[in-house]
């Protein structure tokens, strides 16, 4: 899935890589936004099951935005490796 | 809006968001989802059976349009696994196909239109015979769930059952891994959402998109967005299948790897010779 060249312009994806990034891009766009869902409603469900409002929530705000952050960088961290 | 005999009014559109019980088998609910579900997966084995009696070295029409996706799918999943194509092209292109047949059955006339008579709540209702696999989320949830389980194994034979653990429940530095265990978790959870809410979203409006067309308009209007449907229907059975594979080279890429076998892979090796003889 390579595009990055160490010295040079950003090399076009061939034709058998390309489809794969296609699904990439529509991925992320939505992980992005159910993290943060899932992270707040897991939050909201622990703070009403052990009373401790609103502990867990903000808790889980903080884990589902670190989550939105990794799926990015789960995919970015292999286009940033030397080569 | 209408009435019908018994004097209780029906809707013009008829929506539901779950499949319809259609009738029981002891315990066991059928429902117009799983009439679809069926209806792919015998098209699917027919079109199967049919290719593997009659395959010939030089494919006719049929053959090689029933051949395209093979072709398709295993260039892009040979990019992505040189020395692993054989045993992930067969899982990735199952499920491209079972989505492209589930989705397409939406579009077959009759499908949605055509009902039977049950009671349901005490009173008589009229439910759609058959309903689009994917219009159902049990089908799409349980895809998912089957993609997560063929990208775990795979990460696990990749990396060993200890390695994929330790990458996933322990960070680097390890005082760092309370934040990043929850993390992977909603994660991963994350995945098996996205990919079951994105199909079943996608074709369930479809389908609600056609009905309202169908009743609001007249003549060619709903053609048209039967077309785009197809399209649609596609494209989706596409993404699920291409991000199977995201999903799998990720996990099989590990923390300190890449997708390193690429590199080392001549570009045209044995396997490139059994991939062309496989698809004709």
């Amino acid at each position: 899935m390579s595009t990055r060249q160490p010295n040079g312009p950003p090399e076009r994806p061939d034709r058998t890589t390309r489809p794969a990034n296609w699904g990439l891009v529509l991925d992320l766009g939505m992980r992005l936004g159910l993290s943060v869902v899932i992270g707040v409603v897991a939050g909201v469900l622990l703070d009403k099951w052990l009373g401790t409002g609103p502990i867990f929530t903000l808790v889980g705000v903080v884990v589902g935005i670190g989550a939105a952050m990794y799926s990015i960088w789960e995919v970015a961290r292999d286009e940033w490796k030397p080569r | 809006m209408p009435e019908d005999a018994g004097g209780h009014e029906e809707a013009l559109i008829h929506v539901a968001i779950k499949g319809e019980t259609l009738f029981h088998i002891g315990p066991f609910a059928v429902t117009n989802s799983m009439v679809g579900t069926l209806i792919a997966t015998v098209v699917l084995a027919s079109l199967a059976f049919w290719v593997s009696r009659n395959a010939s070295t030089v494919p006719g029409r049929l053959q090689s349009f029933l051949e395209f996706p093979l072709e398709f799918l295993g260039g892009v999943v040979k990019a992505q696994h040189p020395t692993r194509w054989r045993q992930i092209v067969p899982p990735i292109l199952t499920i491209f196909l079972l989505v492209l047949v589930a989705n397409y059955v939406g579009l077959l006339p009759g499908v949605g239109t055509i009902g039977v008579r049950v009671i349901e709540d005490g009173h008589e209702a009229t439910v759609p015979l058959i309903r689009p696999a994917s219009a159902d989320l049990n089908f799409t949830l349980a895809l998912a769930l089957i993609a997560f389980v063929l990208f775990v194994s795979w990460g696990i034979r990749a990396n060993g059952l200890k390695g994929y653990l330790k990458e996933t429940f322990i960070a680097n530095p390890p005082y760092m891994t309370p934040l990043m265990t929850p993390i992977h978790i909603v994660s991963e959870l994350s995945r098996i959402i996205s990919l079951s809410m994105r199909l079943f979203g996608n074709v369930f409006a479809g389908e609600i998109l056609l009905a309202v067309m169908l009743a609001l308009t007249f003549a060619v209007v709903p053609a048209i967005f039967l077309g785009l449907e197809a399209i649609f229907g596609a494209v989706q059975a596409l993404v699920f299948a291409l991000l199977t594979l995201t999903y799998i080279t990720l996990a099989t890429a590990g923390h300190g790897g890449g997708h390193d076998e690429a590199h080392d892979a001549p570009e045209h090796d044995a396997d490139d010779v059994a991939l062309r003889a496989g698809a004709h």
